[in-house]
């Protein structure tokens, strides 16, 4: 559980109430550009305020909340922040 | 550098995210009443208005849709903001920025100060920032902007609108040499390189090209591939991430000299978190969502009904019996009274009558559009939507058309994908619009006394449905593939702006309403001209009704609907289908023209010596004893049984008995449900129809047209031949055995795969903003 480098997974696998830190966008230019555009990128850290969950995912970066339709939730990958109230389970599991 | 008053016009622009009050700013300048909403992609077109300042000089001010990123990314709607501004057409830039989100506004702001026109931001939604404490420091922003002019604003209260109007008189300063760099001096060296040996492209160009946006120019494929490997020699990432890297951490800077930082991972909206807890749950989502769209419709209803009998008694006391009494008066002749008072006034005031549920609907649907919870619903509905290939989003512009099917098909623009759009588009004009509302809640009166709200409901939800198949077919048919998943920015929730709320509703109502001058035509035309003249002896002659030419033509169309149980006597209810192809809500109209024509005793009374003022006394009184049954009614709010008896009383005193006799004479429940079922489904009115045009060109608007027409007969039909199954099995069978054949025959036919391929040629060879 004390893992040095914490570890990356997909958004699917991401905790709710958890900070993360976006890491891989596998998509096209043109899909890349448009999450930009919603102020997500990769090294943006995005607390995840609901899901995710069958719906997708709700993410806050900054002031700003994005909603993401669930096909994001495996194309992009994300690095957990450690944090403080609670280990994640995503940790526990890879 | 003061312009002289004589010259051009100067044009301003106005650009800005979605959703960051440039509507609401474009209103307050020029006084104009475009819509305003609470969710990204209100505004699809271009708008222009006229602004004279203090001075007296006059200024063109243009409304843009929002825009994230001048580069790429979002629907039509955002290639129009794009294309505008990279065509320079505007004199100058006035970027509206939410102040709420600065760092991710300040990312166009970057695009904007790279390409170098004269800019000048406005900071908007400063109430909300002052009420979280977040005063930004100006002179700070001002400077790492450049110098150039950075105005606090509150749009929706008008407040710092003043100081705009004055820096409007000069044309703006440009970001002076003071500007701090955009890009880190390792890229800006390549870029300044790439810029040096790419001269002929414009920067965005240059820059969406180098990103991996736009295809190179085969005469400079060496000078982008050389960039490209410099960028990733220096950084370690691809061109694209770096230059985003670049500019998040610009606006990253700018922002925070300009706002005390705020913690990124502490959400600190609870009202917005609170809600949004319990709306996107993934269980309750959908159930909310069908409960607002419900209370919607019925407290749209109910609410309507306290006022529809005064509008249906007084419209009718002026417009029927005064119009009457004038014309006798007069000297006309009896027969032209009875057209025209008994025709064209009881066709006007039959479309007033319904004025009240309808501006109802149109408050409350406004209320809802600003309220923030349409982006909510997107999100809620996109896994059900995303079964069809189609983006939640969609969803948007089907709530929209419950009020009007144009706006709706507006709407679609912001749907990205363009066959998802063409789609979207032509679910449409199935979806129940106010007009046809109209005709509901008349029949509902005669018929479905007992049950009628829960006729209209299922009606409404039959379009819904209706909307989704057409959908599901074209997916399978021609508009293959998926769509582009959903991502999409919720904004706050705000209470919606009574003022702005108001306004639109009315807008929209106006729009209803100025179209009695249509209903008036139309019924002009079908009512005075066609049936007095006829077809007899081999000739035309003069004749009475029932042997006019507007009875052959319709007797000779009723054979077409004999399948949905309407007979020859009916032939009025197919008229009104033929003039309701203009504007639906003249069915009902033509029908109460007929019917009293054909029994044209019936009113000449009531001309003779009309008692308007007691029925106007008469008419006011109805408010309040409905206002009392609405207020009993709230207590057993989900009593939509009520609706059925309210609505349908009112309408059932604005058709004259003549009409009621007609209708309740021809009509079984079940062929009156299947002739609604027609009307709900049978053609997009003129006005959709030419949007459809417009948005996707003509041969989807005609086949919409052909298409829906061909839905409605065999639903129809198909709904009456079941319902009398037992009284006539063999052809009830025979119909069905028919319908089965179309429906094979059709998905045939459907499925060509030569057929798909010129399909997808035609949406993909419309341009956007075409
Ligand atoms: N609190 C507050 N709300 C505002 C202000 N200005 C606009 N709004 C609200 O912000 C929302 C968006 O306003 P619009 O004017 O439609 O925004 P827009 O930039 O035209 O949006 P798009 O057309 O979608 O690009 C509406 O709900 C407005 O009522 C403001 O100064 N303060
Ligand atoms: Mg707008």
């Amino acid at each position: 559980m004390t893992q040095i480098s914490p570890s990356l997974v997909t958004l699917g696998r991401a905790t709710q109430g958890s900070p993360v830190e976006i890491c891989a966008i596998q998509t096209s230019p043109q899909e890349r550009r448009r999450l930009l555009g919603l102020g997500l990128r990769l090294g943006s850290v995005a607390h995840i305020c609901q899901g995710p969950n069958a719906q997708g995912v709700v993410l806050q970066i900054g002031s700003v909340r994005i909603a993401l339709g669930r096909p994001w939730l495996e194309v992009i990958a994300v690095r957990q922040r450690p944090c403080p109230a609670a280990p994640t389970l995503a940790e526990k599991r890879v | 550098m003061p312009i002289s008053a004589g010259g051009p016009r100067r044009v301003i622009a106005l650009v800005g995210n979605p959703n960051s009050g440039k509507t609401t700013l474009f209103n307050a300048l020029t006084g104009a009443h475009q819509q305003v909403g609470n969710w990204p992609g209100v505004t699809v077109e271009r708008r222009e208005g006229r602004l004279r300042l203090d001075s007296g000089r006059e200024l063109m001010l243009v409304d843009l849709p929002g825009v994230y990123s001048l580069l790429g990314g979002g629907g039509l709607d955002q290639d129009i903001a794009r294309q505008y501004v990279q065509s320079g057409a505007a004199d100058g830039i006035v970027q509206v920025v939410d102040v709420g989100n600065l760092q991710r506004h300040l990312l166009l702001t970057h695009e904007l100060l790279e390409l170098g026109g004269p800019l000048l931001l406005v900071l908007n939604m400063m109430d909300e920032a002052r009420a979280r404490g977040q005063l930004p420091d100006l002179d700070a922003l001002r400077q790492r902007l450049g110098g150039i002019v950075v105005l606090p604003i509150v749009a929706r209260r008008g407040e710092g609108l003043a100081e705009l109007r004055h820096a409007l008189e000069e044309d703006f300063p440009r970001a002076d040499a003071h500007l701090p760099p955009l890009y880190p001096p390792a890229i800006q060296d390549i870029l300044s390189v790439l810029r040096a040996g790419t001269g002929d492209l414009g920067p965005l160009d240059r820059l969406r090209t180098l990103e991996g946006l736009a295809a190179v120019p085969p005469e400079h494929e060496q000078g982008f591939r050389e960039a490209r490997e410099a960028i990733v020699d220096k950084t370690g990432e691809d061109a694209a991430d770096a230059l985003a890297a670049a500019r998040f951490a610009w606006a990253e800077e700018t922002a925070s000299a300009a706002l005390p930082a705020v913690s990124d991972a502490l959400p600190r909206d609870t009202w917005t978190q609170r809600l949004d807890r319990w709306i996107l749950h993934p269980a309750a989502g959908l159930p909310i969502f069908l409960l607002v769209l419900y209370a919607l419709l019925v407290s749209s209803f109910n609410a309507g009904a306290i006022f529809q009998d005064f509008f249906e008694d007084s419209s009718k006391a002026l417009f029927v019996h005064g119009l009457g009494h004038v014309l006798l008066a007069a000297g006309l002749p009896d027969w032209s009274v009875q057209a025209l008072a008994g025709g064209l006034g009881g066709g006007v005031s039959i479309v007033l009558s319904f004025v009240p549920p309808i501006a109802f609907t149109f408050l409350f649907l406004a209320a809802l559009e600003d309220s923030g919870y349409l982006a909510r619903a997107a999100f809620t509905m996109d896994r059900f939507f995303r079964r069809l290939g189609l983006p939640g989003t969609a969803m948007v512009p089907m709530v929209i058309g419950f009020g009007c099917n144009v706006p709706a098909i507006m709407a679609t623009r912001t749907v990205e994908d363009p066959r998802a759009r063409v789609i979207t588009a032509l679910m449409q004009p199935f979806m129940s619009c106010s007009a046809r509302l109209a005709v509901y809640l008349a029949f509902a009166a005669v018929f479905f006394r007992g049950y009628g709200g829960q006729v209209v409901f299922a009606l409404y939800l039959t379009g819904i449905l209706a909307a989704l198949v057409t959908a599901w077919l074209l997916r399978r048919g021609p508009l293959r593939g998926a769509d582009r998943p959903l991502a999409l920015e919720l904004p706050p929730y705000r209470w919606p702006g009574l003022r702005s709320v108001v306004l639109h509703a009315w807008q929209r109502l106006r729009v209803f309403v100025l179209r009695v001058g249509k209903v008036i035509a139309v019924l002009g035309a079908v009512l005075l001209l066609l049936p007095g003249i006829g077809w007899v002896d081999g000739g035309l002659r003069g004749t009475d009704i029932d042997h006019s030419l507007l009875a052959q033509g319709s007797r000779a169309l009723t054979v077409v609907f004999a399948p949905m149980g309407i007979g020859e006597e009916q032939w009025p209810a197919v008229a009104g289908l033929v003039a309701g192809a203009m504007v639906k809500e003249v069915v009902i109209g033509v029908m109460n023209g007929i019917y009293q024509r054909q029994e044209s005793a019936d009113l000449m009374a009531a001309y003779r010596e009309p008692a308007i003022g007691a029925e106007l006394r008469a008419a006011v009184l109805t408010i309040p004893a409905h206002g009392r049954e609405f207020l009993k009614n709230l207590t057993d709010p989900l009593g939509f049984a009520n609706i059925g008896d309210t609505a349908a009383s009112a309408a059932a005193a604005g058709a004259d008995h003549a009409t009621l006799r007609g209708l309740a004479a021809g009509f079984t429940d079940l062929s009156a449900f299947a002739y609604l079922l027609f009307v709900l489904l049978y053609l997009p009115c003129a006005s959709t129809f030419a949007a459809l045009r417009r948005e996707l060109g003509s041969r989807w608007a005609w086949f919409s047209m052909v298409y829906s027409l061909a839905l409605a007969w065999l639903l129809a039909g198909s709904v009456y031949q079941l319902g009398t199954f037992d009284r006539h099995p063999s052809q009830s069978l025979l119909w069905l055995v028919m319908v089965l054949t179309v429906v094979l025959v059709f998905w045939w036919w459907w499925r060509r795969p030569g057929h798909i391929a010129m399909a997808e040629t035609h949406i993909l060879g419309r341009g956007p903003g075409s």
